[in-house]
């Protein structure tokens, strides 16, 4: 569905792409996982042929984008990151709007407008303007705009920014099911769990470069990180530490303001075996809990720094 | 098209700025014009002065026959009485009449206060002594003509006209200015339509952009709502100024239409321009436009009666240059000077410079694909 190839962009002397290679498969949720400032709007603008850019290729529906190719933009929808509706029309008038601009036809447009609020549960709000809406509301008419004239591919750039939990949640599940009813989904976010509820492959960018690939499973593990053990309220001296350090599995150990991290690669027992040392040794604690790891640990360990720094 | 053109007209329409600079402003500043001094002819009060005839000279009985020729005239300007010096006296202290008028060899006034009315009073003494001096002069120089000139009697001799016998109120000057004004502040609704439009400005117009509908279609589009609106927000103005103000906009309306068009093409295009400076914040961007306006507006002679001619006196390029200038003195051209030739110099002015500004503004937001956004 979309391929993109060794694609370099530079703002002067700033490499925002740096031969950045993706290929996207129909019916996929795709997620573009990386910090602020990593190229995902970069890409995506890319993409669209609203940025000019300096080397590389990038095939949308087997066809070379540019920015006059409107049968490819037809089958494009895109929600952006920053609200992009008229404020002066309705929510029925602006998904009108943006319904036109792809479907000519009027009876057609009339249905599919009336899908698109029934999708997003727009149907009280349709006759208000959108500083009536609510945050999250704003955010269901942004995606109603972009999905509108039911396109083949969407590209969501961070719906869910500044949107509450309840909110958020509801668009999350709007997205599965647009995925369910065909459209293929190209998402971007540095929210971490967003991507790792949703996408069925992901991408990790940082620097311009895609540093791993693959779907969530697959990308955990690639790290060394298989559990990750958090002791809290919790009194060790250094000999102690150290012979943590030595448990099998134990691969890492940090003990900051009485809390105890350790981590240990995938394997049975670990959070046991850690217990009984306790145990053996009466040291005294308070709450304990096992994680999984996170694509956060994925990134963290990859690049030596946090998704959100 | 016809979908885009809709909703185009229905943004502007509902974009309370918008309204208001382009249409609302216009109107409210001619109302406030009109109520300053637009009404043109202040109704005077008729003045109570005394005439003492203090003796039989020449020059006194021509003074009392021009005052009475004052008095009948159709403004009604002084009421005379004559009375003897002691009795005018009495009425001047009791505030019964303004001044006295003391008929003799040299004619004086008298009066008690420095007002409006003392000061009219003074000035028709003034008149009438330039008036005396004259014949004085004539009978020295050439004294066959005195007779022919005395039988004229006072009338005035000199009556402010135009060679095509229309307006020349100094006031209508402001109102010009304010058509002026009224084109340039079509570059609000230039503005609304540009920062839609482009996908480095706003997010909206990031998505119009990645529409399947070609840039030169939405900029057409957009471009022909905008202008529309401003067209007729300046026919509701002009019809405000001519029909209820009663403005003297007299000329040939298609001429007058003429000039709006091509003045309101302007405007508009100025604002599309302003609204791709995409590296200014919009702030600075309202304010260019409002700025720009004013200051056109201003040395188009909108605030300051006389500045246009200082301008052309000085600097008569930047006459030239400045669309709301041009305008005007099309207006003029039109409305006092009937003057063919001048109309059509600043309509072909007002042509290139609406082609020149109207092409770079297209060739600068038809662009599609950037190099940052």
């Amino acid at each position: 569905m979309v391929k993109v190839e060794s694609l370099v962009k530079r703002y002067g002397n700033l490499v925002a792409l740096d031969h950045l290679n993706l290929e996207i498969n129909e019916g996929e949720i795709f997620g573009l996982l990386g910090p602020n400032g990593s190229g995902k709007t970069t890409t995506i603008s890319c993409m669209l042929a609203l940025l000019k850019y300096d080397k590389g290729n990038i095939e949308i529906l087997g066809e070379k984008i540019r920015p006059d190719n409107y049968n490819v933009k037809r089958q494009i929808g895109i929600v952006p990151q920053n609200i992009a509706v008229f404020d002066e029309l309705s929510v029925y008038e602006n998904i009108d709007y943006f319904c036109g601009l792809y479907i000519k036809n009027k009876a057609e447009k009339k249905k599919l407008n009336n899908e698109a609020i029934e999708f997003t549960g727009l149907e009280k709000y349709t006759k208000m303007r959108p500083k009536q809406l609510s945050g999250g509301l704003l955010r269901r008419l942004n995606i109603a705009c972009g999905i509108v004239h039911k396109p083949k591919l969407v590209i969501m750039d961070e719906p869910t920014v500044a949107v509450d939990p309840q909110s958020r949640n509801k668009i999350l599940e709007g997205i599965q099911e647009l995925n369910k009813n065909g459209s293929t989904i190209i998402y971007t976010s540095h929210y971490m769990e967003e991507v790792e509820q949703i996408c069925t492959r992901i991408a990790i960018i940082d620097g311009g470069r895609c540093i791993a690939e693959g779907t969530k499973e697959e990308l955990k593990s690639m790290i060394k990180t298989g559990e990750t053990i958090t002791v809290e309220n919790i009194f060790i001296s250094e000999t102690q530490l150290s012979e943590i350090n030595t448990i099998q599995n134990v691969f890492e150990v940090q003990y900051i303001d009485n809390i105890l991290v350790v981590r240990c690669s995938s394997a049975k027992h670990n959070l046991v075996k850690l217990m009984n040392y306790l145990q053996d040794n009466d040291i005294t604690f308070g709450r304990v809990f096992s994680e999984l790891p996170t694509l956060n640990d994925v990134f963290l360990e990859i690049t030596g720094k946090k998704l959100r720094d | 098209m016809f979908h885009l053109i809709k909703y185009c007209l229905i943004t502007i329409i509902r974009e309370k700025s918008v309204v208001f600079w382009s249409m609302l402003f216009p109107i409210l500043l001619g109302t406030l014009f009109y109520m300053s001094f637009g009404s043109h002819k202040t109704e005077l009060e008729t003045i109570d002065v005394a005439l003492v005839e203090i003796d039989n000279s020449e020059m006194s009985q021509n003074f009392i026959k021009f005052l009475e020729m004052i008095e009948d005239d159709n403004d009604k300007l002084v009421s005379l009485e004559k009375l003897s010096k002691e009795k005018a006296n009495d009425k001047l202290e009791n505030m019964e009449v303004t001044g006295i008028y003391y008929a003799c060899e040299e004619p004086e006034l008298i009066v008690t206060g420095n007002n409006i009315n003392s000061s009219i009073l003074k000035s028709l003494l003034d008149t009438f002594n330039r008036q005396a001096q004259m014949y004085i002069d004539i009978a020295m120089e050439n004294p066959a003509k005195i007779e022919e000139v005395i039988n004229t009697g006072y009338k005035e001799f000199v009556n402010e006209t135009t060679l095509t016998g229309k307006s020349v109120d100094g006031m209508v000057q402001y109102f010009y200015s304010l058509i002026g004004m009224a084109c340039m502040f079509g570059s609000f609704i230039g503005y609304l339509v540009s920062t839609q439009l482009q996908a480095n400005v706003t997010a909206l117009g990031l998505r119009r952009a990645v529409s399947a509908v070609s840039k030169f279609k939405q900029i057409i589009a957009s471009a022909f709502a905008a202008v529309f609106v401003h067209y007729v927000s300046l026919a509701v103005l002009l019809s405000y100024l001519h029909f209820i103000l009663k403005i003297d906009l007299s000329g040939n309306i298609f001429k007058l239409i003429g000039i709006c068009l091509t003045g309101g093409f302007i405007g508009v295009s100025l604002g599309i321009l302003v609204g791709t400076l995409s590296k200014l914040p919009d702030g600075m961007r309202i304010g260019i436009l409002v700025a720009e306006g004013l200051v056109l507006s201003f040395l188009a002679g909108l605030m300051i009666s006389g500045i246009k001619g200082l301008v052309e006196e000085n600097c008569p390029i930047l006459n030239k240059i400045n669309p709301a200038a041009v305008i005007t003195d099309a207006i003029y051209s039109v409305s006092v000077y009937d003057d063919p030739g001048r109309y059509t110099t600043d309509i072909v002015i007002l042509i290139i410079m609406s082609l020149v500004v109207g092409i770079v503004t297209f060739i600068i937001t038809r662009r599609e694909c950037y190099d940052s956004i």
